[in-house]
């Protein structure tokens, strides 16, 4: 049982016997992660990085309570995926109005939007740039389900099984969350997808 | 042979290793018709997976430390004033003067009324006359009862 223990699990135990420094070790691990899956959820920095604070927070106060039944990762990115859900309930209930949004005094006059006649080829940065940005929207417009689904499958720690506790779903209506959300992406990226942009770099 | 199936799995989740490619290659030899949507799944993985990451603060794990800290303090010292109490009592409290305030006004009020009315009954009993007088008050009312109706023979005798 003890050769078998997930690393992470056995941070959180020693998290429960009020070890900071394994605290530390699991927050300087998994902050990134969390704060990708919640900006590409709410598509806010800060607002990201206030809720991944909330996140550890309860990982922290609910280390009394932790049982290693799960992976620590699964258990972790339950509790993101849950405060994003609230914040989504929050931000429907008390909506905010966008700066960029057209205000129905300017609804008339169209957005300005200026054609660069010079660029005919774009650097492959730029387009990299664009199709980051395109994923970004497509996923921002995916159900929230289909999204989290998405972005649950860049965790390579996480398999299927896992994905689908996150979830709450099953494994086979995971699959298809999945599949959906790529068909979506795929359709919807196709012209970038064809360019060969993709091939660049990693940034 | 791997399953297609398990094979767009695999790349939902990365890129094909060198012997999972070849296995592509081999079935898409015998299904050129699905090639175009294998290059397309291909590509839309390396695009997801080469999606940069969102900066972190520097100080994100401290302030992750020092909420943690605030957390601990908090529970420590719990609040020994119940806040409802605190919301409350100043309220209760106000309501408690006014209600003395109206019960010491309506006293007044009652106390002054029964001054008055005995003044008033004493200022009477001085003018009145004595009660003596008004002995046989209710014989006397009522033989004028019994006299109401004429005595019709007499008043024509007295005719």
């Amino acid at each position: 049982m003890a050769e078998n223990l997930d690393p992470d699990a056995a941070l959180m135990l020693r998290v429960k016997q009020g070890d900071a420094a394994a605290f530390t070790e699991l927050v300087e691990k998994y902050k990134q992660p969390v704060i990708n899956l919640i900006y590409r959820t709410l598509r806010d920095a800060t607002e990201a990085e206030d809720l991944a604070q909330n996140v550890f927070v309860q990982v922290y106060k609910s280390a009394d309570r932790y049982r290693v039944a799960a992976k620590f990762s699964t258990w972790l990115f339950t509790i993101a995926r849950n405060l994003c859900l609230n914040e989504i309930r929050r931000r429907s209930r008390h909506p905010a109005d966008s700066l960029d949004a057209v205000h129905p005094e300017h609804e008339d006059q169209p957005l300005q939007q200026f054609e660069d006649r010079k660029n005919f080829a774009p650097p492959d940065s730029l387009l990299q740039g664009e199709l980051e940005q395109k994923i970004d929207e497509v996923l921002a417009e995916l159900p929230e389900n289909q999204r989290t689904a998405l972005l649950l499958c860049r965790q390579e720690e996480l398999s299927y099984e896992e994905m689908s506790e996150v979830l709450g779903c099953s494994l086979s209506a995971t699959k298809s969350l999945i599949h959906r959300g790529r068909e979506t992406l795929k359709e919807k990226l196709k012209p970038y997808l064809r360019t060969g942009v993709w091939k660049g770099p990693k940034s | 042979m791997n399953d297609p199936q398990k094979l767009r799995e695999i790349l939902w989740r990365r890129p094909l290793s060198a012997d999972e490619t070849a296995e592509l290659r081999a079935w898409l030899a015998a299904n050129p018709e699905a090639r175009a949507d294998w290059e397309l799944e291909e590509h839309l993985t390396e695009s997801v997976r080469r999606l940069p990451d969102v900066p972190v603060s520097s100080n994100f794990t401290a302030r992750v430390l020092q909420a943690v800290d605030r957390e601990k303090v908090r529970e420590a010292n719990p609040k020994r004033v119940n806040p409802f109490w605190k919301s409350w009592l100043p309220r209760i409290a106000f309501s408690a003067v006014v209600l003395c305030g109206g019960l010491f006004a309506y006293h007044q009020h009652t106390t002054a009324q029964r001054l008055e009315r005995a003044q008033n009954v004493a200022a009477i009993s001085e003018v009145a006359p004595d009660p003596a007088v008004l002995k046989d008050f209710d014989a006397i009312r009522h033989l004028n009862r019994t006299a109401v109706a004429p005595d019709e023979e007499l008043l024509a005798l007295l005719q």
